[in-house]
């Protein structure tokens, strides 16, 4: 029943939907089947364009087959709005858990300058079709490959004359009048859910950072009163120790007096003891927790973050599949990427033109990350200098923060080191991969 | 014997003073025993001693301003910074005073610091 009162019906169902989704991710598997269903697709497949990375990453990926219970729901709803309703609602973990969906998703772009030149003429705002014996380009043929299909219909998807993502639908169709109302609603309602996310990701970062600073202010307060009372305890028992001694020769020797006398010598060196215990606790740093960290998720937070300071810089990723996973403390390692980030731009003195490189490979035994800037670097004999505490240029950073991450990567029993290369600065983590601990397989 | 060496003793821990006052009475010394800074700078241009056994954390005047006033009226009379805790080490003030001790009940530490101090001129 795909004829045009079927498509009028689904697109007045379909902007219902948009009008009430909150949620992204919920967003891609509520309109897509829509989509595919009023145009009566075979395949379609949703990429969001991330501003930050400069690049697509691959949302959703659905099958007619998949989506035929859906369909059901769409034949058997009568009132006008319901069948809306039913997709704001409903659950995506059957739409998720398809074998389609998972290898999309799965379909690892890599994030750099070569990617970004071949995917940016690929960047069009109209509807076309394209067919993968006349791509040149690379990566697009790839994607239809996963999705083995030999030509597609591209829908770009739009919103404030910029690209928010585009659809990749089979097979192609005529009716693109059509098709055009509803990916221009859809570009529009993703465009407002991702600076929702931005908006909310931001309060979540403000707000985990004043708990932070109150609860690190707690702790200092009572650091200092218990190294106030122990100094002070300590003092007190070198006197009451030493006039101890000294007393001992003028009391008479019986068993009782020297019963006592061991009573006392002991009780006061434990406490003795005590006080020096006390004082090496108070200098070890908080605890970490480590775990199975997705480092492509840890990079793209950090990189959220550092933007925040300055949105012109351009941040390529290039993650290894088998250099995905790390074992470490999930919030330090991110303190440790965004402190980086934040020194190389700190450090860049141009208005435009500043980027930082994150490569992440395997190996033997270790992850290593490398952060690559173009601000220039430092001088070769200061580049041991730059992890002290308080040591500062004055272009990179502010002298705690290097000496910080330092600290968190020796806790990781890791390595980090830095290089001058050409016109930049480059870090290198070395993270160990445990040997008696295997990642559990997470989906997200 | 008048030429009795003079140790003063700068501590605002009652014990402490008392401690160390006997323990270098006991060894041959004679001892001027202050419980603040103000108190041992007064004492200090009257008494000319030989040697300064200085505490750190005191109420009012820090042992470590007590010690540049000392140093800057007689660089060499050798001082003995004393403390509970090593934290001080670090700190550049202390590195004009000629010797660093944590203190402790056992004093033997300390009296072989002075010794070795008062006996190299």
């Amino acid at each position: 029943m795909h004829n045009n009162s079927n498509i009028k019906n689904l697109l007045y169902e379909f902007s219902i939907l948009l009008s009430k989704e909150t949620d992204l991710r919920h967003l891609y598997f509520s309109a897509l089947p829509i989509l595919l269903l009023a145009f009566d697709f075979e395949k379609i497949v949703l990429f969001k364009y991330s501003k930050r990375k400069l690049c697509f990453d691959p949302k959703i990926g659905l099958e007619k087959e998949s989506v035929s219970y859906i369909k059901e729901m769409w034949e058997k709803s009568q009132n006008i709005g319901s069948f809306a309703n039913y997709l704001l609602n409903f659950d995506i973990t059957e739409l998720y858990e398809t074998d389609f969906n998972k290898k999309i998703r799965m379909m690892n772009i890599p994030c750099n300058e070569i990617t970004r030149s071949i995917l940016n003429p690929f960047i069009i705002k109209e509807i076309k079709n394209i067919k993968i014996n006349e791509l040149k380009n690379r990566h697009v043929t790839h994607i239809l490959k996963q999705m083995r299909i030999e030509e597609a219909l591209y829908i770009p998807l739009c919103a404030k004359n910029s690209t928010v993502g585009f659809i990749l639908a089979s097979p192609i169709i005529e009716n693109k009048q059509e098709l055009l109302s509803f990916s221009a609603m859809l570009g529009l309602c993703m465009d407002s859910l991702i600076s929702l996310k931005t908006i909310t990701n931001l309060e979540k970062f403000i707000e985990s950072n004043k708990e932070e600073f109150i609860h690190k202010q707690k702790l200092y307060e009572i650091g200092k009163t218990a190294s106030t009372i122990t100094h002070e305890t300590k003092n007190s028992l070198v006197g009451i120790i030493g006039l101890f001694q000294k007393l001992k020769s003028f009391v008479e020797k019986t068993e009782k007096s020297t019963k006592y006398i061991n009573i006392i010598e002991s009780e006061l060196s434990k406490l003795y003891r005590f006080t020096l215990d006390i004082n090496k606790y108070s200098r070890n740093s908080s605890a970490t927790y480590k775990e199975f960290v997705n480092l492509n998720e840890l990079v793209d937070k950090a990189i959220e973050m550092a933007t925040t300071i300055n949105s012109d810089f351009v941040f390529s990723v290039c993650i290894d599949k088998k250099a995905s996973t790390i074992y470490a403390d999930k919030g330090q390692l991110e303190q440790v990427l965004i402190n980086i980030f934040k020194n190389s731009i700190e450090a860049y003195n141009k208005k435009a033109g500043g980027t930082i490189k994150v490569i992440a490979r395997k190996e033997d035994g270790f992850i290593v990350i490398k952060i690559r800037d173009n601000s220039g670097g430092v001088k070769e004999d200061k580049l041991k200098e730059i992890v002290k505490p308080f040591y500062t240029t004055k272009t990179y950073g502010t002298g705690l923060g290097l000496s910080i991450v330092g600290e968190i990567i020796k806790e990781h029993n890791g390595i980090m080191e830095f290089s001058n290369i050409n016109n930049g600065l480059e870090c290198t983590i070395k993270l160990p991969i445990p040997k008696n601990k295997i990642p559990e397989d997470k989906n997200e | 014997m008048s030429d009795k060496k003079k140790i003063m003793i700068v501590d605002d821990e009652d014990a402490i003073r008392l401690l160390y006052q006997e323990e270098f009475e006991d060894e041959g010394y004679e001892v001027i025993a202050c419980k603040d800074g103000e108190e041992a700078l007064e004492k200090f241009q009257k008494e000319k001693p030989d040697l300064v056994v200085l505490d750190i954390a005191m109420p009012g005047m820090s042992g470590l301003d007590v010690l540049g006033k000392i140093k800057e009226s007689s660089p060499n009379t050798p001082v003995i910074m004393s403390t509970a805790y090593s934290h001080y080490k670090q700190d550049f003030y202390t590195w004009v005073a000629d010797a660093y001790i944590v203190k402790s009940p056992d004093l033997s530490q300390l009296k072989e610091k002075a010794d070795e101090l008062l006996n190299k001129e």
